[in-house]
């Protein structure tokens, strides 16, 4: 039994070693497999997640606006508490009343920089203080995507004197964004490759039908809008010149962009 | 003497594996802070959608009770 109890002690200590070491193992592999899931898996689908309630806010943006110039309110959707203050005001509240306070426990002194949830207009001075409001999106967006941009102020111009009136101080930003969407689309299709169309079509095609309409219709995130654009995708994908065209009106600005990148 | 004489190459294989898991973690608190980062964001965004939400649905509410008002509600087609 001595040998025995002997090497107990022994063989238990190296057996205990090996076990602290193949756990020590499990738990730095179960570390390193964690990590590359979240930065592998899991960030790339939060990003795109991201992109799509961007776009999803882009294209819902016009409601906000509509609403706040029906109702002839200053709705800040960037902060809550006022959000909640006229959604009592406006007395029709059904589910607003555990809502809010259960929705934004923290976001009370929060400012959102994000382009898209900027509906802070004042209704009546909207056409007044349309610059200060244009500059006041460009310092407070923090994507990096509106300061870029300085070189579409002339187009911005000639948009602003084509009297589009609901658009005037909610738009700009949208407009901002959809150009510079367009300008990447149009310079992947002019210098990346001008046989590969991967992009959607609906917004290919989008660009195609909205420059030659000086670009008015930027705005135009309405279902209506995109339906007519696919249903103008099948007639008139043929006539290649008039796209051409557009794309020379386009290159400048694309060019200007691409030397501002 | 013995015993630590034995101890010691078990403990420098763990202490490698500890230094491992620290630079593990480091690496994993970096994607969890950008993944944070990442969510946070989308909080606000959909905050925004969220508000959208209910005023089309007050909307749509004070909408039914005027058509209701005003007896011109039609059942749907």
């Amino acid at each position: 039994m001595r040998p025995s109890g002997m090497d107990q002690p022994e063989e238990i200590i190296e057996k205990l070693d090996q076990e602290i070491t193949l756990q020590l193992q499990q738990i730095d592999s179960n570390l390193s497999y964690c990590f590359n899931t979240i930065t592998k898996n899991i960030i790339p689908k939060v990003t795109r997640y991201g992109a799509i309630c961007d776009d999803i806010m882009d294209s819902g943006n016009w409601l906000g606006t509509m609403f706040q110039q029906t109702a002839a309110v200053d709705l800040k959707l960037n902060n809550p508490l006022v959000v909640e203050e006229q959604l009592d005001a406006s007395g029709t509240g059904a589910s607003k009343g555990a809502q809010p306070e259960s929705l934004f426990p923290t976001a009370g002194g929060r400012k959102l920089v994000d382009s898209s949830g900027e509906l802070a207009i004042p209704p009546s001075n909207a056409s007044m203080s349309e610059d200060d409001f244009h500059t006041a999106n460009v310092t407070t967006t923090t994507t990096g995507r509106i300061l870029r941009l300085p070189s579409d102020s002339s187009e911005e111009e000639n948009d602003d004197d084509s009297k589009r009136v609901a658009r005037e101080a909610d738009g700009s930003t949208l407009q901002r964004q959809r150009r510079k969407r367009k300008v990447s689309l149009l310079l992947q299709r002019e210098y990346g490759s001008s046989s590969s169309m991967g992009l959607s079509p609906v917004h290919v095609n989008s660009n195609k039908l909205r420059n030659p309409d000086e670009e008015d219709d930027s705005l135009g995130s309405s279902p209506m809008k995109v339906h007519q654009d696919t249903q103008d995708e099948s007639t008139k994908e043929v006539p290649v010149p008039g796209t051409v065209i557009h794309f020379a009106t386009a290159s400048g600005s694309g060019a200007g962009a691409a030397s501002n990148l | 003497m013995v015993s630590t004489a034995m101890e010691n190459p078990y403990e420098q294989v763990q202490v490698n594996i500890l230094s491992r898991i620290v630079g593990n973690i480091e690496k994993l608190n970096q994607s969890v802070t950008t993944l944070n980062q990442e969510l946070d964001s989308i909080n606000t965004k959909n905050r925004n959608l969220e508000i959208m939400g209910q005023i089309c649905e007050n909307y749509h509410n004070s909408i039914q009770f005027n058509l209701n008002a005003t007896g011109n509600r039609k059942p749907p087609l």
